[in-house]
């Protein structure tokens, strides 16, 4: 009986191990929109909070922009609500 | 028993902090090597959050009265988790997807850490600025930072959310709107419930 010993080929082991993780989830299609989504992805991917920042200053600008200080008596409720 | 509580301890804590680092990646591990007894640190959490909630709320140290109380938020966020992931996996299986009741339970538990963190930051500025807010610059100044710090974390539990059907259920964005869609109901009448026994004014989910 030979005792074969195989050499571990840990580059493309890591390589299979991470082809298979992406393979495994079906791939996003929306047509022409396809970029604009794995642009916006792509953001939240890693370190998200830069992109989290700007769009929650934008949306709560537009809401003050809009109400006013009505935004106040929207605090003072959501505060009370934990 | 002790060293798995420890390995998981571990894990808990690096997928922690892998979720506000790199979410999608640190999911993708939790879906592949997650272990289920994480849950245990993040109801540990919860808990530890609605033991100082109760202080807050009832401005009283009785034991008694706090420990009641406490019990009625963990049990309540319990039934609001028990409704969710079951909908995810209905949903899921009727999408023709098999999924594993486990898998999903600690995707979407490491959910509840967004939620944590924005009661607990809700609380102690409760304490800390009891509202009403002014209608003064500074009322106005605080109100806009309290409502850009919300949205942020508003965001972080979205994204969780939806890498927790991505991963859980391996479905596309067109499929993972259907699934939120479908379980919208069900977080409705949760939440209106919820709000009629005056347990959470806004919905620990």
């Amino acid at each position: 009986m030979t005792n074969t010993t195989y050499k571990s080929n840990l580059p493309f082991e890591n390589f299979l191990r991470r082809w298979e993780e992406v393979t495994e989830l079906p791939p996003q299609q929306f047509g022409r929109l396809t970029n604009v989504y794995k642009m916006v992805t792509g953001r939240i991917k890693t370190m998200p909070w830069l992109a989290f920042f700007g769009v929650s200053a934008l949306v709560v600008g537009s809401v003050y922009f809009f109400l006013g200080s009505t935004i106040v008596w929207m605090v003072s409720l959501l505060q009370r609500g934990f | 028993m002790l060293a798995e509580l420890l390995r998981s301890g571990l894990s808990f804590f690096r997928h922690t902090v892998g979720i506000i680092i790199s979410p999608y990646q640190t999911y993708r591990d939790i879906e592949k090597r997650g272990r289920t007894a994480e849950m245990v640190y993040i109801g540990l959490l919860v808990g530890l959050y609605f033991s100082l909630s109760s202080v807050v709320k009832i401005a009283s140290f009785h034991p008694l009265l706090l420990s009641r109380y406490a019990f009625v938020l963990f049990a309540s966020a319990l039934s609001g988790f028990g409704f969710i992931v079951s909908a995810l996996v209905v949903t899921g299986r009727l999408l023709g997807r098999q999924t594993s009741v486990g898998r999903i339970s600690l995707l979407w538990a490491y959910t509840l850490i967004p939620t944590v963190v924005w009661f607990l930051f809700t609380s102690l500025l409760y304490v800390a600025i009891p509202p009403p807010r002014t209608t003064q610059i500074t009322g106005v100044l605080l109100s806009i930072v309290y409502l850009v710090v919300s949205a942020m974390i508003f965001w972080w539990k979205l994204t969780l959310s939806y890498l927790t059907l991505r991963f859980g259920l391996k479905i596309d964005f067109r499929k993972i709107l259907i699934v939120a869609l479908a379980i919208l109901p069900v977080l409705v009448l949760w939440t209106y419930a919820m709000y009629t026994l005056g347990v959470f004014k806004v919905p620990f989910l």
